[in-house]
């Protein structure tokens, strides 16, 4: 099945490179591209290379995930230089698919449709009105982690609504001073409770318009049901991160659950550095519902993309790589990682190639229970309101949401301030902000 | 003759003027003293927190006396984990890193040491167009340069050429206005008169009158050469897209930016850098400017030593 | 006749030796700055139509009147403190010089030799309660809490003191250096007029490195209106985006870098420069910083005349 999957893209790329770059006397020499990516995704993109030795010259850099971004104008000045594929943060394809910038290529027509069907709901991000213009890395969609064993001392059973969610805050505040639901402090909070609540925040109607609206219900109802958690320390107003939090909560062994993303039991609950929950604790179950919704969505805290330059001469090799990126067992399961681990990091967006990856995190002794199952019904049900939008987003967060939320602790006021500061931004970078 | 010599004399005349003030004020001497040494501990403070970090681990780090010590295994450990890095391109870093400043330092010192040299003893036109002009660049803010600057080197193909950087980072104007300033206060112009009625030609001034009363300032200048581009980031960053052609402070840059370290959004990683790995970096990348500093201060010192030998 | 043509052989050899300096500044600074002027009418996202209001466009920018307000403040404490403490920690160096004391110097530079990501940790640690290595101080000002740090009435204090670390010693340095080259007749005849440390320091050693002084505080006020990195390492950290935009670098950085507006990014640093150059300007020709210059230029019309 595996083998089966790579032997396909290897075939679909030859006959769709082979249509899309016309037959000039070049095509005989042997195509090349260069290949921009992060830390984490240098040890797949060099093996990468090196299975492509005498198909495809690759050239890999080592770069920072804003990268691009920050050069792409100088390139465009001098008409050179672009990398033929990139990998970014999520929001950066919003920005390179603007006709000013025009660094991110339309992929619906390079991409194959067992390629789309592949991916299934997983690079709904990368898809607009006008059309597929990016390829979904990994996700990170939200599930709910939890401690089983604090859960079974408490008595407590596994949230399946919000309302749950909120009761079991209650209960720690008044029977188990100290224990925690999470920090509330950073960009988390948007991921974890705004977007699974369908609060609109960033909701790119088109390339003109962005509905912000923090007086939604969606938006009301967060603050409403978390704001008791805030006050009385359940919800920490700290940032998961802050070596205070790290210290007097998560490595005091003090968080029964929280919703946090995909990679968060890897690379936060078990590293020593971070929280360092031992084995046997950490459990992960879908998200719980929102009061009269049908879906229980999540929100997504993470999760990079691959863009294609228009520029590249060879467009489908550049696709291809990242399609061996999500796809390949090679990157996926087996290439030793510079800290001795194999394979992969987070989930892939990619179905085929998370079925591959399902083993490395299914099999793991670390778990109280596989956590794989929760990851996968969550990963179809990211809600696809919220899109990449032109400004960033994501530093808005720490620029208006955590100061307010530190000063005042009060959850609606500190999203107010997060509403404020995006709609100017975006209304600078032209877009008309709407409420609906 | 004699004014050349009277700036050595100082260093003979030092202690006469020590014993003056300790008869004058012993303890406000003793309280300048115990300031001077105050502010160097606070100064040394985040350094002392650097050279220790790495002997611990991450989570050590969290839990344990910021000043305690961890075990030298950890040095080691993250030595280790810098090194094995893409199979040891941080090497490459280095290297790069070093000719690079080494260039930028040797052509900026003698550009504008000798530009200071001649604005302070020539009478050539626009003298004022010219230092005003350099006051100016000092006063631009880079980023306002960076698109002319990509474009000028693209015209001559040098973008992804470490002669980029090094050509670029080579205008000091810093240096040579500061330079200017050393020459106009410290050689007397009658000095360079009665040198040229000697015969002296203007090469020679600068050979023969300037140059030897200028060790302090050279060392001055080359020490804040390299300092100010032995961690530069923003001109390699723009100008050098090539991981081969990365200097440390870049390379590093891009590694340490995507750990959880720096960057907790970044979440994910499989690269073994955490807070002990980039603060043995940061240890190391400091490490040159001391000994450059030294290097600087002994030569000042020597020169001065050298007039008051001579004499 | 003769002697003018002597003139022009000898300023020859003065513009080779001049010449390597000349280059760079006009390949590397003054046509580049004029191509940056260029860059400003060019359209982007945030000037569709292209055209010279970028300028009031800049301004018009919702971050423009924090950052604004951020830079005055941070100047008004900034400067005069970067200034006096300096002068003060040279002139103490310079009391009693002796050979021990190059360890002070080097101590003092220290804090500016780490840079970069290395520079993002170490600030974090530090102002983190639960890992300072300075806690007792925290404490004194009775700091416990992380959040009682990182809440954005509080950065333009912080940024000071880590301004203030990064550039001291290198400031300290230059006017140590500087009061080195004092002629040590002048001091000596001072000494016997019987000036104490104190009459030495202002009515002697101050005066004679006024030019340096002026250096310092023409840099200085140029360098806090164009705080950047500090601002951007804080927002670089754990609580990252706090200082989004901070100061005006910070806003020019983001308009070139993060929206791609180069145009609006070249506007903001002309109208930076604007206060540096004046105020540089004012205080120079108040002062005898061009005496050097100008002197010599006198001395030659004064020869010519006489010929």
């Amino acid at each position: 099945m595996k083998k089966k999957y790579s032997v396909m893209a290897v075939a679909t790329a030859v006959v769709v490179g082979g249509a899309m770059v016309v037959p000039i006397a070049a095509q005989a020499a042997t195509p090349s591209i260069t290949i921009w990516v992060d830390a984490p995704r240098l040890p797949g993109a060099k093996l990468y290379a090196k299975i492509m030795k005498g198909k495809v010259n690759v050239k890999v850099e080592l770069h920072g995930q804003a990268d691009l971004l920050a050069k792409v104008q100088l390139f465009n000045r001098v008409k050179k230089g672009w990398p033929d594929v990139v990998f970014g943060p999520p929001n950066d394809v919003a920005v390179l698919k603007n006709p000013l910038i025009a660094n991110a290529l339309k992929l619906d027509k390079l991409l194959t449709p067992a390629e789309v069907k592949g991916f299934g709901n997983g690079n709904s991000w990368c898809k607009s009105s006008s059309g597929t213009y990016c390829v979904k890395n990994d996700l990170a969609q939200t599930v709910l982690w939890y401690d089983v064993k604090l859960f079974k001392e408490f008595g407590y059973t596994v949230p399946k609504t919000m309302d749950e969610f909120a009761a079991i805050g209650e209960d720690l505040a008044a029977n188990h001073p100290g224990y925690s639901l999470g920090a509330v402090g950073d960009q988390g909070f948007y991921a974890t409770f705004l977007w699974p609540s369908q609060c609109p925040l960033n909701q790119e109607k088109s390339a003109t318009r962005v509905v912000i609206n923090t007086k939604s219900p969606k938006c009301t109802r967060v603050a409403k049901l978390l704001q008791p958690l805030v006050d009385s320390g359940v919800l920490d107003t700290r940032s998961y991160f802050d070596a205070g939090y790290i210290k007097d909560v998560g490595q005091a062994g003090k968080i029964v659950a929280n919703i946090g993303p995909s990679w968060w039991g890897e690379f936060v609950l078990r590293p020593a550095g971070t929280f360092a929950i031992p084995a046997g604790h950490i459990a992960t179950a879908p998200m719980p519902k929102w009061a009269g919704e049908k879906v229980a969505y999540s929100g997504e805290w993470g999760g990079g993309i691959y863009t294609v330059s228009p520029h590249s001469k060879y467009p489908r090799q550049a696709l291809d790589f990242a399609m061996f990126m999500v796809g390949d067992k090679r990157n996926l399961v087996t290439v030793k990682n510079p800290d001795g681990s194999f394979g992969a990091p987070t989930f892939p967006a990619y179905t085929p190639g998370n079925a591959l990856w399902k083993a490395k995190v299914s099999g793991d002794k670390y778990y109280a229970s596989n956590p794989f199952p929760a990851m996968l019904t969550q990963s179809s049900k990211i809600f696809a309101g919220e899109k990449p939008v032109r400004y960033d987003s994501n530093g808005a967060w720490g620029a208006a949401f955590a100061p307010e939320m530190t000063k005042s602790k009060d959850i609606q006021k500190a999203v107010d301030a997060y509403g404020a500061y995006v709609s100017n931004l975006a209304q600078q970078l032209g877009y008309e902000v709407s409420t609906k | 003759m004699t004014t050349i010599t009277a700036p050595k004399k100082k260093f003979g005349m030092a202690p006469k003027k020590v014993g003056a003030v300790r008869i004058q004020h012993p303890f406000s001497n003793f309280l300048v003293i115990t300031w001077l040494v105050i502010f160097a501990i606070m100064s040394l403070i985040p350094m002392i927190w650097l050279i220790l970090a790495p002997s611990k681990t991450d989570a050590e780090l969290t839990y344990r006396n910021p000043f305690a010590f961890g075990s030298p295994k950890g040095y080691l450990n993250a030595w280790k984990n810098l090194q094995f890095f893409d199979n040891g391109v941080i090497g490459t870093w280095l290297m790069n890193s070093i000719w690079y400043t080494a260039a930028i330092v040797v052509i900026a010192t003698i550009t504008a040491s000798l530009a200071g040299f001649v604005i302070s003893a020539s009478n050539i036109k626009f003298k004022r167009t010219f230092l005003i002009s350099t006051l100016i660049m000092m006063l631009v803010p880079p980023v306002a340069l960076v698109i002319p600057l990509f474009v000028e080197m693209d015209v001559v193909n040098l973008v992804d050429n470490p002669w980029s950087v090094i050509l670029i980072s080579s205008l000091y104007p810093f240096g040579a206005f500061l330079s200017y300033i050393y020459y106009t206060t410290s050689v007397p112009s009658e000095l360079y008169e009665s040198a040229r009625l000697d015969g002296c030609n203007d090469f020679k001034l600068f050979t023969k009158i300037a140059l030897p009363l200028s060790t302090p300032l050279l060392s001055l200048l080359a020490f804040f050469a390299f300092i100010g581009n032995w961690a530069n980031y923003f001109m390699p960053y723009v100008m050098l897209p090539s991981s081969e052609n990365y200097t440390l402070p870049l390379g590093l840059g891009f590694l340490f930016l995507s750990t959880p370290a720096i960057n907790p959004g970044v979440g994910a990683t499989s690269v073994p850098i955490y807070k002990p790995e980039i603060a043995l970096a940061g240890a190391l990348i400091a490490v040159p400017i001391m000994i450059m500093f030294l290097i600087s201060q002994k030569r000042l010192i020597r020169g001065m030593l050298a007039g008051s030998i001579k004499e | 006749m003769a002697k003018s043509k002597h003139y022009r052989h000898k300023n020859g050899a003065m513009y080779l030796m001049l010449a390597p300096y000349l280059l760079l500044l006009f390949f590397f600074g003054i046509l580049p700055a004029i191509m940056g002027v260029l860059e400003v009418p060019k359209p982007s996202m945030a000037n569709a139509d292209g055209g010279w209001d970028a300028f009031s466009i800049v301004v018009q920018d919702f971050r423009f009147a924090p950052a604004f307000r951020h830079v005055m403040g941070f100047m008004a404490m900034f400067v005069p403190l970067m200034i006096i403490f300096v002068i003060g920690m040279a002139l103490m160096l310079d009391i009693k010089p002796s050979p021990w004391k190059k360890w002070l110097r080097m101590a003092y530079i220290v804090p500016a030799s780490i840079s970069g990501a290395v520079a993002v940790l170490v600030w974090y640690v530090i102002l983190q309660p639960t890992l300072s290595p300075i806690k007792g101080v925290l404490k004194w000002f009775n700091i416990t809490e992380s959040s009682q740090i990182w809440q954005q009435k509080n950065l333009v204090y912080i940024l000071v003191v880590m301004a203030f670390f990064a550039a001291a010693g290198n400031w300290i340095l230059i006017q140590y250096g500087s009061l080195q080259s004092i002629s040590t007749e002048i001091l000596e005849a001072a000494r016997v007029d019987g000036c104490s440390v104190f009459q030495m320091a202002l009515r002697i050693k101050l005066p004679l490195i006024s030019k340096y002084i002026i250096y310092m505080s023409v840099l200085v006020f140029a360098g806090g209106l164009q705080i950047f990195v500090e601002p951007q390492l804080l927002n670089g950290g754990i609580y990252a985006g706090i200082a989004d935009s901070w100061s005006f670098d910070q806003l020019s950085y983001n308009l070139a870098f993060m929206q791609g507006d180069f145009g609006g990014a070249s506007a903001l640093s002309i109208l930076l420069l604007i206060p540096s150059l004046l105020g540089a300007l004012l205080v120079i020709f108040k002062t005898d910083m061009f005496e050097g210059a100008t002197g010599h230029a006198k001395k030659k019309e004064v020869e010519i005349q006489g010929h």
